[in-house]
């Protein structure tokens, strides 16, 4: 018998280039999803979550210091797995598929 | 008028027509039924795409002109420039096809929201080449030794790394566009472009390369969206069963030979072009490839009957030793090549051996005899040790020698009557199911078959502007490098190990 090489989990994930805003982002997260995994990778950061991450935009752009909407949100984001689903002022994802 | 995205996306989408003044025919007919409906999980809007790519490219442009004012060009390892001589142009043919292949995909397409997404991906890519040729401009006139990066697209495609490359990146445009859409969309750009635009950037930075870290965070910011494009058209045609063993083989055979192509050309570049080297390739790979893309991706689409490639468990084998051996490959025809090779020095072997077990005895012997064979006064090249060229594969078009030459899966395939060379299993299945799309594929040693080396890089056209230097070097550094003379006097005939396979 052999294993699963690849078992399916049930985790999301998202990589952030690093930035003023990402740094926001991760001080957001810090404080609303402690049991996310955040590793720094040099030039950018990998942050990883079971079932889902939630990025409220107005709760970052209050710790990054200016406005901060979906679409320069996105300027930052360099890869995700998980479903995605933008919103005005809010990007989820999600580990149900559909 | 609706002011909120939602509202806004679902009335662009309202702007719908059919053609009633003539027959719609996309180049290459759909073998699966796609409904009218789909998903766009980012909602694009051209609107805010553009204020979004205007900041990218405000932002990038913006830290090469920093890249500039400190000089930075020279502070990048030589070893890194010289492998990105190859791989920037190979990722430019793939923007290229990349462009050609929404193209297609929009008049093929019969939805107007997944039609919004790609026609945001086609202006996606078109920056994406935009901004690689910025880089090769700022490359050509400040890196130390710019010969190769003038020839670029040119000196790739007569390659036999260009053919691989050309290879893989004309899937995406050419064949059923559903199959093309699995392709690039879900394998290449949800799977494999974090191994080189996400991951190599790491490298980049630990090599002094801040400009290529940033442009390719850049890019890979608009591939998110292309990933997304994927998802909405994998989930469009899944609602429909009779769709489903379509995409599976699409899956199949697409995964291998992206794995085959993508691999072998990553896995060099952020080993062997790296002199500090953050991460082992191998360990790179379970974690994007077989973690993110199989077990949070393709494993959670099972319900939909989808399933992971067969071949996942070969494909994460041969990632233990394939770079290794395509850069043996590469050092041992690096007269043939538009950049300057590095010798692998104690440093290197300690880090190899430490990541992949076996390496020094595996390996060594070659980089040994290898630093033996770089002063051109020796007059010997590695070339001329070997008992016979390797032949290409079909399929993949990589070098019959993989994983590594002594576990190597070479085969000869008979399809038609005729024999073609296959690296692998995979390819071989793929060769055989899909025979008409490889074919006719011509290869590079039959080109030179019968030829002297020496005439082979003149007809290349990998020479330096003095006539005679070699833009193709065996190391960095050399006190004297090789020209032209130095090769011709070896009297070294190119021949194709395929020859008189077929009684030609």
């Amino acid at each position: 018998m052999t294993t699963d090489p690849a078992p399916a989990k049930n985790t999301v994930g998202i990589s952030l280039m690093a930035s003023a805003e990402t740094e926001a982002a991760i001080e957001y997260l810090r404080e609303t999803a402690p049991d996310a995994t955040i590793s720094a990778r040099d030039c950018f950061y990998k942050i990883e979550r079971p079932e889902l991450l939630v990025f409220d935009l107005d709760a970052i752009a209050e710790r990054l210091g200016r406005p901060l909407d979906t679409d320069m949100f996105l300027v930052n984001m360099s890869s995700y797995y998980g479903r995605i689903i933008v919103e005005p002022g809010k990007v989820g994802i999600h580990a149900e598929i559909y | 008028m609706p002011k909120n995205l939602i509202d806004l996306h679902e009335k662009a989408k309202s702007y719908d027509w059919q053609f009633t003044y003539a027959e719609q025919e996309p180049k290459f007919a759909s073998k699966y039924t796609m409904p009218k409906k789909g998903k766009d999980p980012f909602r694009t809007l051209v609107r805010d795409y553009m204020k979004m790519e205007a900041e990218k490219d405000d932002r990038t442009h913006g830290f090469l002109d920093g890249c500039l004012r400190m000089g930075m060009a020279e502070q990048v390892e030589p070893r890194f420039l010289e492998i990105l001589k190859v791989t920037l142009p190979d990722i430019n043919n793939a923007e290229f096809q990349a462009v050609a292949a929404c193209g297609g995909i929009i008049s093929s397409v019969q939805n107007q929201e997944l039609r919004h997404g790609y026609l945001a991906q086609m202006l996606d890519e078109i920056r994406h080449a935009q901004i690689q040729l910025g880089l090769r401009h700022y490359y050509v006139k400040h890196a130390l030794d710019p010969a190769g990066w003038d020839l670029g697209q040119k000196a790739l495609y007569q390659h036999p790394g260009g053919l691989v490359s050309i290879g893989e990146m004309y899937h995406f445009h050419t064949g059923d566009p559903i199959d093309c859409i699995i392709d690039l969309n879900v394998i290449i750009e949800t799977a494999f472009t974090n191994m080189l635009l996400v991951a190599t950037p790491q490298v980049a930075v630990a090599n002094g390369d801040h400009a290529l870290a940033t442009a390719f965070l850049s890019i890979q910011s608009d591939e998110s969206r292309h990933m997304a494009n994927g998802y909405g058209t994998l989930m469009a045609v899944l609602s429909d069963p009779s769709n489903i063993p379509h995409v599976n083989a699409a899956l199949e055979r697409h995964f291998w030979h992206a794995h085959k192509a993508v691999d072998a050309i990553t896995g060099f570049q952020a080993e062997y072009g790296a002199r500090r080297r953050p991460w082992a390739y191998k360990n790179q790979w379970q974690e994007w490839i077989v973690d993110d893309f199989i077990s949070g991706y393709i494993r959670r689409l099972e319900p939909f009957g989808v399933k992971p490639p067969e071949r996942l468990r070969q494909a994460a084998e041969d990632v233990t030793w394939m770079q290794h051996t395509i850069a043996q490959v590469m050092a041992t025809v690096w007269p043939l090549n538009f950049w300057r090779s590095d010798t692998m020095e104690p440093g290197d072997y300690e880090w190899f051996e430490q990541q992949y077990p076996g390496w020094t005895s595996v390996y060594g012997p070659f980089w040994d005899r290898y630093r033996t064979m770089i002063d051109p006064a020796g007059g010997h090249i590695p070339m001329q040790d070997l008992p016979a060229l390797p032949p290409f594969c079909q399929v993949c078009q990589l070098p019959c020698v993989l994983p590594r030459l002594d576990q190597n899966q070479f085969r000869l395939v008979d399809v038609g009557g005729k024999k073609y060379a296959a690296c692998s299993e995979g390819c071989e299945w793929v060769l055989r199911n899909w025979p008409g799309c490889y074919t006719h594929r011509r290869q590079f040693w039959a080109r030179y078959h019968g030829w002297d080396l020496a005439d082979v890089i003149s007809d290349l056209g990998y020479i330096r502007p003095d006539g005679q230097t070699l833009i193709g070097q065996p190391a960095l550094n050399l006190k004297r490098m090789w020209t032209i003379e130095d090769i011709r006097k070896l009297q070294y005939e190119v021949k194709d190990p395929l020859h008189g396979v077929n009684g030609d």
